[in-house]
Protein backbone atom coordinates (compact mmCIF):
# COMPACT_ATOMS: atom_id res chain seq x y z
CA UNK A 1 0.00 0.00 0.00
CA UNK A 2 2.75 2.28 1.20
CA UNK A 3 4.33 1.11 -1.69
CA UNK A 4 1.73 2.50 -4.08
CA UNK A 5 1.84 6.07 -2.30
CA UNK A 6 5.17 6.59 -2.63
CA UNK A 7 5.15 5.72 -6.65
CA UNK A 8 2.37 8.60 -7.74
CA UNK A 9 3.54 11.76 -8.09
CA UNK A 10 2.69 14.83 -6.39
CA UNK A 11 1.85 16.13 -9.54
CA UNK A 12 -0.76 13.74 -10.18
CA UNK A 13 -1.67 14.26 -6.59
CA UNK A 14 -2.23 18.07 -7.13
CA UNK A 15 -4.33 17.07 -9.92
CA UNK A 16 -6.64 15.45 -7.71
CA UNK A 17 -6.87 18.12 -5.15
CA UNK A 18 -7.45 20.83 -7.98
CA UNK A 19 -10.63 18.89 -8.68
CA UNK A 20 -14.18 19.15 -6.30
CA UNK A 21 -14.45 15.74 -7.46
CA UNK A 22 -11.05 14.08 -6.61
CA UNK A 23 -10.62 15.99 -3.83
CA UNK A 24 -10.95 13.23 -1.28
CA UNK A 25 -8.57 11.06 -3.00
CA UNK A 26 -5.68 13.42 -3.38
CA UNK A 27 -6.63 14.10 0.07
CA UNK A 28 -6.10 10.62 1.21
CA UNK A 29 -3.04 10.36 -1.16
CA UNK A 30 -1.30 12.98 0.20
CA UNK A 31 -1.43 12.15 3.73
CA UNK A 32 -0.75 9.12 3.27
CA UNK A 33 2.56 10.25 1.48
CA UNK A 34 3.24 13.14 3.32
CA UNK A 35 1.55 13.59 7.11
CA UNK A 36 5.02 10.69 8.63
CA UNK A 37 7.37 12.47 7.43
CA UNK A 38 5.85 16.00 8.24
CA UNK A 39 4.87 14.90 11.36
CA UNK A 40 8.64 13.88 12.77
CA UNK A 41 9.84 16.98 11.07
CA UNK A 42 7.68 18.92 13.26
CA UNK A 43 8.60 16.33 16.43
CA UNK A 44 12.14 16.55 16.61
CA UNK A 45 11.15 21.03 16.15
CA UNK A 46 8.90 20.80 19.19
CA UNK A 47 10.07 17.64 21.04
CA UNK A 48 6.71 17.13 22.61
CA UNK A 49 3.92 14.36 20.94
CA UNK A 50 0.85 16.93 22.07
CA UNK A 51 2.62 20.03 20.33
CA UNK A 52 3.35 18.30 17.61
CA UNK A 53 -0.17 16.89 17.21
CA UNK A 54 -1.55 20.56 17.52
CA UNK A 55 1.17 22.04 14.87
CA UNK A 56 0.96 19.15 12.23
CA UNK A 57 -2.65 19.42 12.38
CA UNK A 58 -3.06 23.44 12.22
CA UNK A 59 -0.12 22.81 9.46
CA UNK A 60 -2.03 19.93 6.95
CA UNK A 61 -5.46 22.29 7.65
CA UNK A 62 -3.23 25.08 6.01
CA UNK A 63 -2.09 22.92 3.01
CA UNK A 64 -5.80 21.58 2.13
CA UNK A 65 -6.72 25.23 2.33
CA UNK A 66 -4.49 26.28 0.17
CA UNK A 67 -3.54 23.85 -2.21
CA UNK A 68 -5.40 25.09 -4.56
CA UNK A 69 -3.57 28.44 -5.04
CA UNK A 70 -0.11 26.71 -4.73
CA UNK A 71 1.56 27.63 -8.52
CA UNK A 72 4.26 24.83 -8.23
CA UNK A 73 6.95 27.42 -8.59
CA UNK A 74 8.46 25.02 -6.37
CA UNK A 75 8.03 20.89 -5.22
CA UNK A 76 5.16 20.03 -3.29
CA UNK A 77 7.38 18.15 -0.61
CA UNK A 78 9.49 21.52 -0.03
CA UNK A 79 6.23 23.66 -0.09
CA UNK A 80 4.71 21.06 2.64
CA UNK A 81 8.15 21.26 4.67
CA UNK A 82 8.23 25.25 4.31
CA UNK A 83 4.56 25.41 5.84
CA UNK A 84 5.41 23.18 8.60
CA UNK A 85 8.56 24.57 9.48
CA UNK A 86 7.26 28.13 9.94
CA UNK A 87 4.26 26.74 11.74
CA UNK A 88 6.60 24.93 13.92
CA UNK A 89 8.75 28.09 14.16
CA UNK A 90 5.91 30.38 15.21
CA UNK A 91 4.75 27.77 18.09
CA UNK A 92 8.57 27.83 19.39
CA UNK A 93 7.91 31.71 19.48
CA UNK A 94 5.30 31.80 21.54
CA UNK A 95 5.99 29.33 23.64
CA UNK A 96 8.77 30.81 24.48
CA UNK A 97 7.32 33.96 25.07
CA UNK A 98 4.60 32.32 27.23
CA UNK A 99 7.83 30.72 29.24
CA UNK A 100 9.46 33.77 29.78
CA UNK A 101 8.86 34.37 32.95
CA UNK A 102 9.56 30.57 34.11
CA UNK A 103 12.87 30.44 36.00
CA UNK A 104 14.12 27.43 34.42
CA UNK A 105 16.72 27.33 32.01
CA UNK A 106 15.47 26.06 28.17
CA UNK A 107 18.11 22.94 28.21
CA UNK A 108 16.14 21.67 32.11
CA UNK A 109 12.36 22.60 30.43
CA UNK A 110 13.10 20.00 27.49
CA UNK A 111 14.54 17.62 29.91
CA UNK A 112 11.16 17.77 31.96
CA UNK A 113 8.88 17.79 29.35
CA UNK A 114 10.68 14.67 27.76
CA UNK A 115 10.34 13.04 31.19
CA UNK A 116 7.29 14.04 31.55
CA UNK A 117 6.24 13.05 28.13
CA UNK A 118 4.45 9.39 27.59
CA UNK A 119 5.90 9.30 24.20
CA UNK A 120 9.46 9.29 24.80
CA UNK A 121 11.12 6.08 26.19
CA UNK A 122 14.74 7.57 25.14
CA UNK A 123 18.37 6.92 26.47
CA UNK A 124 20.06 9.24 28.53
CA UNK A 125 22.37 9.61 25.63
CA UNK A 126 18.90 10.85 23.32
CA UNK A 127 17.66 12.94 26.26
CA UNK A 128 21.20 14.59 26.07
CA UNK A 129 21.31 15.21 22.56
CA UNK A 130 17.42 16.81 22.78
CA UNK A 131 19.51 19.22 25.68
CA UNK A 132 22.15 19.58 23.10
CA UNK A 133 19.52 21.08 20.38
CA UNK A 134 18.26 23.36 22.60
CA UNK A 135 21.77 25.19 23.28
CA UNK A 136 21.60 25.87 19.63
CA UNK A 137 20.72 29.49 17.81
CA UNK A 138 16.74 28.43 15.97
CA UNK A 139 18.54 28.79 12.75
CA UNK A 140 21.43 26.36 13.46
CA UNK A 141 18.80 24.20 14.95
CA UNK A 142 16.56 23.69 11.95
CA UNK A 143 19.47 22.81 9.70
CA UNK A 144 20.59 20.20 11.76
CA UNK A 145 17.08 18.87 12.07
CA UNK A 146 16.53 18.60 8.42
CA UNK A 147 20.35 17.37 7.73
CA UNK A 148 20.87 15.24 10.64
CA UNK A 149 17.64 13.08 10.88
CA UNK A 150 15.56 14.39 7.67
CA UNK A 151 18.24 13.21 5.77
CA UNK A 152 17.78 16.22 3.23
CA UNK A 153 19.96 17.24 0.75
CA UNK A 154 21.42 20.66 0.76
CA UNK A 155 20.26 21.79 -2.39
CA UNK A 156 16.54 20.80 -1.20
CA UNK A 157 17.11 22.43 2.33
CA UNK A 158 18.07 25.55 0.64
CA UNK A 159 14.70 25.75 -1.11
CA UNK A 160 13.17 24.96 2.15
CA UNK A 161 15.45 27.79 4.35
CA UNK A 162 16.03 30.43 1.53
CA UNK A 163 19.67 30.18 2.43
CA UNK A 164 22.25 29.20 0.25
CA UNK A 165 23.97 25.94 0.23
CA UNK A 166 27.36 27.13 1.39
CA UNK A 167 25.49 28.57 4.06
CA UNK A 168 23.79 25.40 5.21
CA UNK A 169 26.38 23.98 4.83
CA UNK A 170 28.59 25.94 7.69
CA UNK A 171 25.82 25.85 9.93
CA UNK A 172 25.39 22.53 9.77
CA UNK A 173 29.00 22.16 10.70
CA UNK A 174 29.20 24.47 13.51
CA UNK A 175 25.95 22.67 14.90
CA UNK A 176 27.56 19.43 14.80
CA UNK A 177 30.17 20.87 16.86
CA UNK A 178 28.61 22.28 19.10
CA UNK A 179 26.73 19.70 20.04
CA UNK A 180 29.86 17.36 19.97
CA UNK A 181 31.19 19.95 21.95
CA UNK A 182 28.36 19.70 24.37
CA UNK A 183 28.21 16.23 24.76
CA UNK A 184 31.83 15.31 25.28
CA UNK A 185 31.78 17.81 28.09
CA UNK A 186 28.77 15.71 29.96
CA UNK A 187 29.05 12.59 31.78
CA UNK A 188 28.79 9.16 30.52
CA UNK A 189 27.31 9.17 26.95
CA UNK A 190 25.92 5.60 26.38
CA UNK B 1 15.85 13.37 -6.61
CA UNK B 2 18.06 11.47 -5.34
CA UNK B 3 16.94 8.10 -3.05
CA UNK B 4 16.48 7.41 0.44
CA UNK B 5 19.56 5.15 -0.06
CA UNK B 6 22.09 7.99 -1.26
CA UNK B 7 20.53 10.23 1.19
CA UNK B 8 21.63 8.25 4.27
CA UNK B 9 25.49 7.60 2.27
CA UNK B 10 25.38 11.64 1.77
CA UNK B 11 24.96 12.31 5.61
CA UNK B 12 27.06 8.91 6.89
CA UNK B 13 29.94 10.53 4.97
CA UNK B 14 29.97 13.70 6.04
CA UNK B 15 29.11 12.61 9.78
CA UNK B 16 31.89 10.14 9.47
CA UNK B 17 33.85 13.35 8.57
CA UNK B 18 32.68 15.73 11.19
CA UNK B 19 31.91 13.54 14.49
CA UNK B 20 32.03 9.60 14.73
CA UNK B 21 30.07 10.38 18.33
CA UNK B 22 26.93 11.90 16.26
CA UNK B 23 27.25 9.08 13.32
CA UNK B 24 27.00 6.52 16.36
CA UNK B 25 23.95 8.33 17.93
CA UNK B 26 22.21 8.55 15.05
CA UNK B 27 22.14 4.47 14.68
CA UNK B 28 20.28 4.52 17.87
CA UNK B 29 16.39 4.98 18.12
CA UNK B 30 15.67 8.52 18.66
CA UNK B 31 12.70 7.16 21.86
CA UNK B 32 10.41 9.14 20.23
CA UNK B 33 7.43 7.62 19.67
CA UNK B 34 3.80 8.29 19.06
CA UNK B 35 0.02 6.56 20.60
CA UNK B 36 -1.41 3.62 18.93
CA UNK B 37 -2.96 4.55 15.36
CA UNK B 38 -2.11 8.08 15.48
CA UNK B 39 -1.45 8.32 11.68
CA UNK B 40 -4.18 6.94 11.37
CA UNK B 41 -6.75 9.08 13.49
CA UNK B 42 -4.46 12.10 12.41
CA UNK B 43 -6.27 12.02 9.20
CA UNK B 44 -9.31 11.64 10.37
CA UNK B 45 -9.31 14.68 12.58
CA UNK B 46 -7.73 16.56 9.82
CA UNK B 47 -10.26 15.73 7.30
CA UNK B 48 -12.56 16.47 10.06
CA UNK B 49 -11.22 19.96 10.85
CA UNK B 50 -11.60 20.99 7.15
CA UNK B 51 -15.68 20.33 6.96
CA UNK B 52 -15.77 22.94 9.58
CA UNK B 53 -16.19 26.56 8.76
CA UNK B 54 -12.62 28.32 8.92
CA UNK B 55 -12.50 30.29 11.66
CA UNK B 56 -11.31 33.95 12.05
CA UNK B 57 -8.15 34.68 13.80
CA UNK B 58 -8.49 35.77 17.13
CA UNK B 59 -7.93 39.35 17.39
CA UNK B 60 -9.84 39.71 14.32
CA UNK B 61 -13.14 38.06 15.63
CA UNK B 62 -12.76 39.86 18.81
CA UNK B 63 -13.06 43.34 16.92
CA UNK B 64 -15.71 41.89 15.05
CA UNK B 65 -17.47 40.63 17.62
CA UNK B 66 -17.31 44.53 19.54
CA UNK B 67 -18.71 46.00 17.03
CA UNK B 68 -21.41 43.17 15.32
CA UNK B 69 -23.92 45.40 16.96
CA UNK B 70 -23.69 48.40 15.29
CA UNK B 71 -24.28 45.80 11.91
CA UNK B 72 -27.82 45.46 12.53
CA UNK B 73 -29.90 47.34 9.48
CA UNK B 74 -31.67 50.00 11.57
CA UNK B 75 -28.52 51.22 13.10
CA UNK B 76 -26.13 50.43 10.42
CA UNK B 77 -29.27 52.95 8.20
CA UNK B 78 -28.81 55.40 11.78
CA UNK B 79 -25.36 55.53 11.59
CA UNK B 80 -25.24 56.20 7.89
CA UNK B 81 -27.71 59.01 7.95
CA UNK B 82 -25.86 60.58 10.62
CA UNK B 83 -22.47 60.74 9.11
CA UNK B 84 -23.69 61.58 5.85
CA UNK B 85 -25.29 65.19 7.71
CA UNK B 86 -22.11 65.67 9.73
CA UNK B 87 -20.10 65.40 6.26
CA UNK B 88 -22.98 67.84 4.39
CA UNK B 89 -23.15 70.19 7.61
CA UNK B 90 -18.80 70.38 7.41
CA UNK B 91 -18.72 70.50 3.89
CA UNK B 92 -21.45 73.94 3.99
CA UNK B 93 -19.86 75.30 6.39
CA UNK B 94 -16.39 75.46 4.90
CA UNK B 95 -17.94 76.31 1.79
CA UNK B 96 -19.43 79.29 3.14
CA UNK B 97 -16.33 80.50 5.32
CA UNK B 98 -14.18 79.91 2.46
CA UNK B 99 -16.29 82.25 0.05
CA UNK B 100 -16.95 85.06 2.77
CA UNK B 101 -12.97 84.89 3.24
CA UNK B 102 -12.86 85.25 -0.29
CA UNK B 103 -15.34 87.91 -1.12
CA UNK B 104 -13.50 90.01 1.68
CA UNK B 105 -10.51 89.78 0.19
CA UNK B 106 -11.57 90.90 -2.97
CA UNK B 107 -12.47 94.18 -1.19
CA UNK B 108 -10.81 97.55 -2.10
CA UNK B 109 -9.23 99.63 1.44
CA UNK B 110 -11.57 102.54 0.33
CA UNK B 111 -14.30 100.19 0.74
CA UNK B 112 -13.57 98.52 3.47
CA UNK B 113 -12.96 102.15 5.48
CA UNK B 114 -16.40 103.30 3.84
CA UNK B 115 -18.03 100.43 5.49
CA UNK B 116 -16.55 100.97 8.52
CA UNK B 117 -17.62 104.94 8.47
CA UNK B 118 -21.37 103.55 7.78
CA UNK B 119 -21.62 101.13 10.72
CA UNK B 120 -19.66 102.49 13.31
CA UNK B 121 -22.52 102.64 15.74
CA UNK B 122 -22.21 98.76 15.19
CA UNK B 123 -18.85 98.58 16.40
CA UNK B 124 -17.92 98.42 20.13
CA UNK B 125 -16.59 101.85 21.38
CA UNK B 126 -14.71 100.05 24.11
CA UNK B 127 -12.98 97.73 21.11
CA UNK B 128 -11.95 101.08 19.45
CA UNK B 129 -10.77 102.75 22.03
CA UNK B 130 -8.18 100.10 22.61
CA UNK B 131 -7.77 100.21 19.21
CA UNK B 132 -6.89 103.78 19.18
CA UNK B 133 -4.51 104.14 22.38
CA UNK B 134 -2.57 101.55 21.00
CA UNK B 135 0.48 102.54 18.95
CA UNK B 136 -1.18 100.94 15.89
CA UNK B 137 -4.46 102.55 16.19
CA UNK B 138 -3.40 106.34 16.81
CA UNK B 139 -0.75 105.89 13.74
CA UNK B 140 -3.68 104.23 11.75
CA UNK B 141 -6.97 105.43 12.65
CA UNK B 142 -8.00 107.89 9.98
CA UNK B 143 -10.37 110.16 11.05
CA UNK B 144 -11.42 111.62 7.34
CA UNK B 145 -11.17 115.28 8.88
CA UNK B 146 -9.97 116.93 5.37
CA UNK B 147 -13.88 116.84 3.99
CA UNK B 148 -15.13 118.56 7.60
CA UNK B 149 -15.70 122.60 8.54
CA UNK B 150 -14.37 123.52 12.21
CA UNK B 151 -17.82 123.58 13.06
CA UNK B 152 -18.39 119.67 12.45
CA UNK B 153 -15.07 118.85 13.46
CA UNK B 154 -16.22 120.64 17.14
CA UNK B 155 -19.52 118.53 17.05
CA UNK B 156 -17.57 115.54 16.14
CA UNK B 157 -15.20 115.70 18.95
CA UNK B 158 -17.79 116.66 21.36
CA UNK B 159 -20.17 113.49 20.38
CA UNK B 160 -17.13 111.43 20.89
CA UNK B 161 -16.05 112.68 24.21
CA UNK B 162 -19.41 112.42 25.81
CA UNK B 163 -19.03 108.80 24.87
CA UNK B 164 -16.00 107.78 26.68
CA UNK B 165 -15.57 107.25 29.56
CA UNK B 166 -12.60 109.89 31.95
CA UNK B 167 -10.37 106.38 32.20
CA UNK B 168 -10.84 105.57 28.99
CA UNK B 169 -9.86 109.18 27.96
CA UNK B 170 -6.24 108.65 30.17
CA UNK B 171 -5.65 105.71 28.19
CA UNK B 172 -5.50 108.15 25.40
CA UNK B 173 -2.33 110.03 26.61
Amino acid sequence: MSQNHSQISDEEILNLLKEEASFDSGFSLLMAKYQERLYWHVRRMVVEHEDANDVIQNCLVKVFRNVRQFEQKSQLYTWLYRIATNEAITFLKKKKRRAAHALDAPESMVINQLEADPYFDGNRAQMLLQQALTKLPDRQRQVFLLRYFDEMPYQEMSEILETSVGALKASFHHAVKKIEHYLSNVQSVD
Amino acid sequence: MKDSQNRKSDIQQELEALSPLLLRLKGQESGLTVPPNYFRNLEKEVAEKLVTPQQESSWLSKIAASYRWSLQPKLAFSFAAIAVLVVAGLWVLNRNQESEVAEFAQLSSEEIESYIDRNIDDFDLDLLVEYAASDQGVSSIKLHTESLNEEELGEYLDDYIDELELDKLDDLY
